[in-house]
């Protein structure tokens, strides 16, 4: 008898740790749709590779106006406001970190993502719709498949990910 | 036997309560918003609804958002929703992007703007940015943490003023916010 249970605890315990084993591995989704501001836009590429750094299994998915970031972009535009509600221009910036908010930091930091093997897509609707999508394609950046449709978020989920949209 | 058998009940029994004691969820906040009065009020808002229903809940400002945390009580000029300030900005013709191309600004524009003049929030007729401020008001009440990022605020010009006002300031102005010791301590994230 006793051995029976023991059998059936040992088999509960063992069962319990692969599922706890499996949970441990966190997965997140990061969405970026920002693009008109290279704050938040870098920010977000950032914080995708905090996460990939923190362990956590990562993907992320550039879309809506964040596939035109793919594109070749001067340097210099910094679409912010301030108190007065005027742009912040970063041509005039005096902050000593402005050359880490520059379209030229946000390649940067994705060569970063993409050396850390963070997988990232593209989205081909948004570079279709742009009629941007043959430039990025032939430029080799990962599209999704179909420039059709948006992207399919679904099997993330079934996947388990988490969703953070930027 | 007997004793292999308490051991494994043992080890059975405390990550079901371990468990148990991870139901007090943690959620982490990160407020970017800040040109959009309603945005940036709905991000508050849900973080101070997280905070009633129990959740442990830290706010991070980061972005634009850096700036919101000086303007309490709100000018109403800061968050006015009707100024065609982005049309201009749109127009601008300072990278070498091509607009023509560009068909995702949907925002609706000039008239057909949602006046944000006069609300009804709470049985009283308000203004978004009164409206925000009393969201604010609530969410400093409730005593939610938050931290301000000290890299936005940096590049943004607005560090100094941040320090002076004794805002809760991230460590290190080099870098945003660093969100893996969050991850680390299982809080779930959120960004508005």
């Amino acid at each position: 008898m006793l051995k029976k249970i023991f059998i059936c605890l040992a088999a509960v315990l063992v069962l319990s740790l692969q599922v706890s084993a499996q949970q441990a591995v966190r997965r997140e989704l990061v969405v970026i749709h920002d693009f008109d501001d290279v704050l938040r836009f870098n920010m977000a590429v950032w914080h995708a590779i905090q996460l990939k750094q923190a362990g956590v299994d990562v993907r992320v998915v550039f879309e809506g106006d964040a596939v035109l970031n793919f594109l070749p972009r001067q340097d210099g535009d910094m679409r912010q406001k301030s108190l007065s509600l005027e742009r912040v221009n970063m041509e005039k910036n005096k902050s000593r970190l402005k050359n880490l908010v520059t379209p030229k930091k946000g390649r940067d930091l994705l060569k970063e993502l993409a050396d850390l093997k963070v997988p990232y897509t593209v989205c081909s609707f948004f570079a279709t719709l742009f009629n941007k999508y043959a430039e990025l394609k032939a430029a080799g950046v990962p599209m999704s498949a179909d420039p059709e449709n948006r992207m399919d978020l679904s099997p993330f989920i079934r996947d388990n990910y988490q969703l953070l949209i930027f | 036997m007997r004793r292999i058998l308490f051991a494994l009940a043992a080890a059975l029994l405390f990550p079901l309560q371990s468990g148990a004691q991870q139901v007090a969820q943690k959620e982490l906040v990160l407020i970017r918003d800040y040109d959009d009065v309603v945005r940036f009020g709905m991000g508050l808002m849900h973080a101070i609804q997280r905070a009633k229903a129990g959740a442990e809940v830290r706010v991070v400002f980061e972005a634009n958002a850096v700036m919101a945390v000086l303007m309490f009580p709100l000018p109403p000029q800061v968050f006015d929703t009707n100024t065609p300030a982005h049309d201009k900005w749109i127009e601008r013709e300072d990278i070498d992007y091509d607009y023509s191309t560009h068909t995702s600004d949907l925002r609706p524009r000039g008239g057909r703007r949602v006046s944000l003049s006069s609300l009804k929030f709470a049985g009283k007729m308000m203004a978004a940015e009164e409206i925000t401020t009393s969201v604010w008001n609530e969410f400093k009440k409730l005593k939610i943490k938050y931290t301000v990022c000290s890299f936005s605020a940096t590049i943004l010009g607005f560090y100094d003023t941040l320090k002076l006002k004794g805002e809760p300031l991230s460590p290190d102005q080099g870098t945003p916010v660093d969100i893996a010791p969050y991850i680390r301590e299982n809080y779930q994230l959120s960004v508005f």
